[in-house]
């Protein structure tokens, strides 16, 4: 059984929901045979890689649907292993470079590198170039970006890069500079619904437009993740109700726990305490920089308005920190202490100014 | 004397290629300006007697020659056991038949005197030792040709007995080798035909001495046991030097240096124990630490701590050092007991593990919010600097400044007994969300799915 995200996801380009203009525009530069490499971009769940294996299927027809699991062997100069699992078909190959960490410029070249060098044997019919799909750039660090700018240039005539990326802010100037720029941006509120109502269809259920409404409302424009919530909420409770409980991601829930903790006590044991949750949230690949912004949004909450501006700089510091670094944990712990400081001296003012 | 002697030296002991090390022989022994003292090469007593006598009334001026006469001189001296001397005895009398090539291997780890001992028994039975010495210099001899090293090593093995000694005529002779060539290592089978060859046409037994070096050392790469059952050859294997014997040999060394180098050295009680206490079985290296540790430096203290052979800082210890700061306060200044430099240095090539293991631990021994702000603000800027990887310099200077930082920001560290825990690993961190919310999801969805990915929740 799959997911409905699975099964109900748009083959071709031509059976988009939203977008449409875009999607016309995306046929006619594939139709022309070529294209440079594409930087796709735009929030999650906002249909990038849809878009860019409808792309790859125009291109190369449904022999492109033949997908396989991998996984790659690589080595760093340090002769330290790594492995990574690879999803690809005999026209492209697709990877997550950021999920080995710091060791991703290794990935990036070897990777390139190995699929670029050879050329297709039978050049009639095909396209002259394979297709490398890397995923989640901006969480590349800047040494394999800037690997990828030169492996870029040098193989350009028996590869296309796609980068798949949440915002270009991460990338590099020259990276963007040499790749066609295609944003995608979030579906609106309305047209997540009415997926919603035609998915619900399709399996022959049916859904109170009020609740297709709250939950394309509750996953924040991400249709991904309305989609498995509609799945969720499906499972919990059939027939629908209006007003029934829609599953909210747990670890949203986990962060807002953790900013209490932060709040109720600023001692280096509550520290440890909290550096225990930052780790269980890391390890349950919750991408850093949304931690950052949970715990941001949560504490302020506590402080008034001079404070708010203080810790917001010193949070937007160690977020700057936090990219240059390869540790994310020092960083977060480093914001947590920092503002257990701060609350603690305007906690002891105001109660002195109270007194 | 001296002149036949020099002869000896010459055709004996030191075949003419090993032409390096006769001369770091000679730019050794004459600066002392001091006939040279030879005692493994005359195995005539009478010689050798008369150099001990010789010897015994001068002073001695330099380090080689310290060494030198710190060797033992008779069996009793040896730092092997009874036992063990009691074997390689009965090898020389019993196993070797004259004319007959027979093997012996003498293995034990490093510095517990298999060489020394070996020789001075051998004396004792009138037998000559002639050394293979590996050249380093390859040169090319007078024809312009290259010999190779394997060549060499197997002219030494089957030649260099085949022909009597015109100046010796009493005793016999036996060879040893212990510096192997290297191209053997790589090519064992070369190694045996040799001994096989060796075991053909050799005339005088030969003695193999092999360094322990955990497995893989040359004892079991060149002679492994079917081989070593193939020839028959004997095996010795030495144990490391207990601590009443290292005691004896000290107070004997000591009573050496003590009475014919005073002007050098000076041997306190005090500094054979702090030896003996670091002492791991290796008598070589002992000797050298007592040498150093007692040699007279005008003018400078000399701290008597931690020394062994290549002084190093378990990981362990040095986060304890760092995560407690002890201060010497000195009037109005002070300074940290452990230079946060030297604790660096330790580390420099693994900046990173240092750091996870500080950032692990230091909160352990912070007693404010405010001091854990700086040293965790600290230990933020530091991962910016080692994760650098353009710049080697990098890694060392942001252990050095977090280091420095976590010890000057902790002033007044909360005792406790806390041990040093591990970092967790967080290094196979996938970041991918879309795939974290979908697995969640599913979880949800179909609890069995999931199960087979082990995702499990976060528990509130």
């Amino acid at each position: 059984m799959s997911l409905w995200v699975d099964k109900y996801r748009p083959t071709n380009l031509g059976k988009l929901d939203y977008h449409i203009e875009q999607a016309t525009r995306l046929v006619n530069m594939v139709q022309e045979g070529d294209f440079p490499h594409l930087l796709v971009y735009g929030p999650p769940g906002a249909g990038k890689r849809t878009r860019i294996m409808g792309i790859i299927k125009e291109l190369y027809g449904s022999g492109a649907e033949k997908l396989r699991m991998e996984s790659m062997n690589f080595e760093t100069p340090s002769r330290k292993k790594l492995e990574i699992m690879t999803i690809s078909s005999n026209y492209h190959i697709e990877v997550n470079p950021s999920d080995v960490g710091m060791y991703d410029r290794v990935v990036v070249m070897d990777l390139i590198k190995t699929v670029a060098q050879t050329h297709q044997l039978d050049a009639t019919g095909q396209r002259e170039f394979k297709i490398v799909l890397l995923t989640n750039v901006d969480q590349l660090t800047k040494d394999a970006q800037h690997a990828l700018r030169r492996t870029m240039e040098k193989y350009m005539a028996t590869c296309r890069i796609i980068l798949c990326a949440n915002s270009t802010s991460r990338v590099l100037p020259a990276i963007r500079s040499r790749c066609l720029g295609i944003r995608i941006p979030a579906p609106k509120i309305n047209e997540i619904t009415t997926i919603l109502e035609s998915i619900c269809k399709r399996e022959g259920l049916t859904v109170p437009h009020e609740l297709a409404i709250r939950i394309a409302e509750a996953s924040e424009r991400n249709l991904r993740r309305a989609i498995l919530m509609l799945e969720a909420c499906k499972v919990q409770q059939y027939p629908f109700t209006v007003n029934q409980n829609i599953a909210e991601l747990d670890w949203k829930v986990y962060i807002q726990n953790t900013a209490k903790l932060i709040i109720a006590e600023q001692s280096p044991k509550k520290l440890l305490e909290v550096r225990g949750r930052l780790y269980d949230l890391l390890t349950h690949c919750i991408p850093c920089d949304l931690i950052f912004k949970g715990l941001l949004q949560e504490l302020v909450k506590n402080c008034d308005l001079e404070l708010k501006t203080q810790i917001a700089t010193t949070a937007a510091e160690y977020e700057h920190r936090m990219h240059h670094g390869s540790k994310a944990i020092f960083h977060l712990e480093a914001f947590v202490a920092r503002f257990m400081a701060i609350y603690k001296k305007f906690m002891e003012t105001s109660l002195e100014a109270f007194m | 004397m001296s002149g036949s002697k020099n002869l000896q030296k010459n055709k004996g002991s030191r075949m003419s290629w090993s032409f390096d090390c006769d001369v770091s022989e000679r730019d050794v022994v004459t600066p002392a300006k001091r006939p040279k003292i030879e005692t493994e090469v005359p195995s005539l007593d009478r010689v050798s007697r008369t150099i001990d006598i010789y010897d015994k009334k001068t002073h001695i001026n330099s380090l080689p020659a310290l060494l030198k006469a710190c060797e033992p001189q008779e069996a009793s001296e040896l730092s092997i056991s009874r036992q063990k001397q009691r074997e390689i005895y009965d090898w020389l009398e019993y196993k070797t038949i004259k004319s007959k090539p027979c093997a012996l291997i003498l293995s034990g780890p490093s510095g517990c005197g298999k060489t020394v001992s070996f020789k001075l028994l051998a004396k004792e039975k009138e037998f000559e030792c002639v050394e293979w010495i590996t050249p380093a210099d390859q040169g090319a001899d007078e024809n312009n040709r290259f010999t190779r090293q394997g060549d060499k090593f197997q002219d030494f093995m089957v030649r260099t007995t085949r022909y009597g000694s015109l100046f010796e005529d009493c005793c016999r002779r036996l060879l040893l080798v212990k510096d192997f060539p290297n191209v053997y290592f790589n090519d064992k089978d070369a190694f045996h035909t040799l001994l096989e060859q060796y075991f053909g046409t050799g005339k005088e037994p030969v003695v193999f001495i092999c360094t322990d070096s955990g497995g893989m050392g040359a004892l079991q790469t060149l002679f492994p046991p079917n081989v070593r059952e193939k020839f028959g050859i004997c095996h010795i294997s030495i144990n490391p030097v207990t601590q009443a014997v290292t005691k004896n040999i000290l107070k004997r060394v000591s009573l050496v240096f003590n009475t014919r180098a005073s002007h050098m050295v000076h041997v306190s009680q005090h500094i054979v124990e702090e030896i003996l206490s670091n002492n791991i079985g290796d008598i070589r290296s002992t000797v050298i630490n007592l040498i150093f540790a007692s040699l007279k430096v005008p003018n400078r203290q000399i701290d008597c701590e931690g020394r062994g052979r290549g002084e190093s800082l378990s990981l362990l210890h040095a986060i304890g050092r760092v995560t407690n700061p002890k201060r010497l306060v000195e009037g109005n200044s002070w300074k940290f007991v452990h230079d946060p430099d030297e604790i660096a240095y330790f580390f420099q090539t693994q900046p990173s593990t240092f750091a996870r293991f500080l950032h692990e631990n230091h909160l352990n021994t912070t007693r404010g919010i405010e001091e854990a702000t700086a040293a965790t603000d600290i230990l933020s800027i530091s991962d910016c600097l080692i994760s650098d990887w353009r710049d080697s310099h990098l890694g060392r200077l942001g252990l050095s400044f977090c280091i420095r930082g976590i010890m000057i920001t902790n002033n007044d560290p909360v005792p406790g007994w806390n041990p040093v825990r591990k970092p967790r690993n967080d290094e196979k961190i996938c970041r991918d969300l879309a795939s974290t919310e979908t697995l969640w999801y599913k979880s949800l969805i179909s609890p069995k799915l999931a199960l087979t990915i082990t995702f499990k929740g976060l528990g509130n």
